[in-house]
């Protein structure tokens, strides 16, 4: 329901509204991130380039790592409580992304057909069930502020 | 407005005819932190831009690379000294000798990602390549309005030719005969190759683009050798006559190649091995990866004609490489030796791993200053 509200109906993309903030203007930065390139994606796969598709689900690859990896260094610093709980889910998802990218490369291009409704679906119901809880638990000052391209790398080097 | 993270002064300009690879691009950037990233929808565009503002980085981006080349070209007319990074959907080593040439510092073949990016901008911004290419820290002022006439034309690409300075080429012999003629040509050929594939080799990180590389730079060492093997040495071994000075002239600069590539082989494997025992973990099974890396790296040191060829720095690094090596070994036995015992099962054996060839020890005679630096540093 939530996503149906903001979906454009005519490009299909999805349009960032502040109900989703959680809080933090990085991690709503990396969120906003995220639609960027299921955006992206949707136009992507309007045309035939593979290349360029297989590049969105590459950078989109790298922007689950990077973002990942600050939610979850920000909550080890609060000891939040639910953080097993909510990096399995991180998991989760990363290995399905990770599963798309790989049969998409591996001569399966229909594998990311529904990649920008699964990555859209996923997030918003990830931020609303599980990011607004750590709300009042992160601040400013526990989240790593060092740019998603250069946390991806050092989340692949972890 | 969620906010945007500089992390950087730098800026960058995308000139991308094509919409979706420009949104592509420009988002991926934007991750990257830089200050500025503005995007130009055409090449008027680009050269309007690049007219009045200095970028410290332009990507020409196009599916097509000629199309990726041409901008670049035009976009030289008006930005001499920005680093340039061309992105295009298939790189081939042909086409790199021509971007190289017309002073493209990188190029990055589809499909791209952000670590990709990050790494070669950094490299473009960090490294100054290309015709009249300036260091990032003495960036020129930003242009004011109006617009500024062309510095330079675009010149040739010409990164520093080491060879060139540490061993001047020898004066030609007016007495050549026709053979040796022959010869001295098709040697300056290989010369000239060796240094157009080094010259590709730093400019593309793209694996298939370097898999063709290293074997046009084998196919350039057998046709040296092919030519050796027709220049018959004076009784001795004296390399008196001009066509064999030139002959071990073409055989160092394919040692400082081949030698830079080991080099980039013993840091890879060091950083690996550092991670790993840093972390004080491993997978069963990779040490034995580890040392059939470093027996291929000594195989290229024989090539060469053993260690004595490699820096001290090299050097070093090897030797440190072969012990690291040996410690994670020792601690995967202890632990496949303590799981066997905890589960009764008979002892694994693990295959012979190849055995270190060459000893490293380092020559105390400074090579250069570098090394004197190196020196001093480490007995602090």
């Amino acid at each position: 329901m939530q996503m149906a509200n903001h979906i454009n109906p005519d490009t299909g993309h999805v349009i960032w509204t502040d109900n989703w903030s959680v809080g933090n203007s990085i991690l709503d930065h990396d969120h906003q991130a995220f639609f960027q390139i299921s955006n992206l994606l949707v136009n992507g796969q309007k045309t035939s380039d593979n290349l360029f598709v297989d590049s969105a689900i590459a950078i989109l690859e790298d922007y689950v790592d990077g973002h990942f990896y600050r939610e979850e260094k920000a909550m080890q610093v609060v000891c939040y409580p639910r953080f097993a709980d909510h990096r399995l889910k991180h998991l989760r998802f990363k290995s399905r992304i990770k599963a798309i990218g790989e049969a998409f490369r591996g001569g399966i291009p229909s594998a990311a057909d529904g990649l920008p409704e699964l990555v859209n679906d996923w997030l918003i119901n990830h931020i609303l069930s599980d990011d607004k809880q750590y709300e009042n638990w992160i601040t400013d000052a526990v989240v790593d502020r060092r740019p998603l391209a250069i946390l991806a790398l050092e989340a692949g080097d972890s | 407005m969620a906010q945007k993270i500089a992390f950087s002064k730098n800026n960058c300009l995308i000139a991308a005819t094509d919409e979706l690879y420009c949104r592509l691009i420009e988002s991926a950037l934007e991750q990257i932190g830089l200050s500025e990233v503005l995007t130009a929808g055409g090449i008027e565009d680009a050269l309007q831009r690049t007219s009045t503002v200095y970028f410290d980085v332009i990507v020409c981006a196009d599916p097509e690379m000629e199309r990726a080349l041409t901008m670049m070209q035009r976009i030289r007319e008006t930005a001499p000294k920005s680093p340039v990074i061309i992105v295009t959907s298939r790189v081939s080593p042909e086409f790199l000798a021509i971007v190289a040439e017309q002073g493209a510092a990188f190029v990055i073949a589809m499909p791209i990602n952000s670590r990709k990016l990050l790494k070669t901008l950094a490299r473009a911004i960090n490294e100054p390549r290309g015709p009249g290419a300036r260091p990032a820290e003495s960036r020129p002022e930003p242009r004011g309005g109006g617009v500024s006439s062309a510095a330079t034309a675009p010149g040739r690409f010409d990164p520093p030719r080491e060879t060139a300075v540490a061993r001047p080429l020898p004066e030609p012999d007016q007495t050549l005969s026709a053979r040796d003629a022959k010869l001295l040509t098709a040697a300056n050929q290989i010369s000239d190759s060796i240094d157009r594939l080094k010259q590709s080799l730093n400019a593309t990180d793209d694996a298939q683009t370097r898999r063709l590389l290293r074997q046009q730079l084998a196919d350039a060492a057998q046709r040296l050798v092919n030519l050796l093997a027709l220049e018959k040495p004076e009784a001795g071994g004296s390399l008196g006559n001009h066509l064999a000075q030139k002959l071990q002239f073409v055989r160092e600069a394919f040692f400082d190649v081949i030698a830079e590539i080991c080099r980039s082989r013993v840091e890879m494997v060091r950083g690996d091995l550092e991670k790993y025992l840093d972390r004080k973990e491993f997978v069963v099974g990779y040490v034995d990866s580890v040392f059939d890396r470093l027996a291929s790296i000594e195989e290229i040191i024989t090539v060469m004609g053993g260690p004595q060829k490699l820096g001290n720095d090299t050097k070093r690094s090897l030797g440190k490489a072969w012990s690291d090596a040996g410690d994670l070994q020792q601690n995967e036995k202890t632990v496949i030796a303590l799981t066997d015992l905890s589960h009764e099962d008979s002892p694994k054996k693990t295959r012979a791993a190849p055995k270190q060839r060459y000893s490293y020890e380092i020559d105390d005679s400074a090579d250069s200053q570098s090394d004197v630096l190196t020196a001093i540093k480490s007995k602090k």
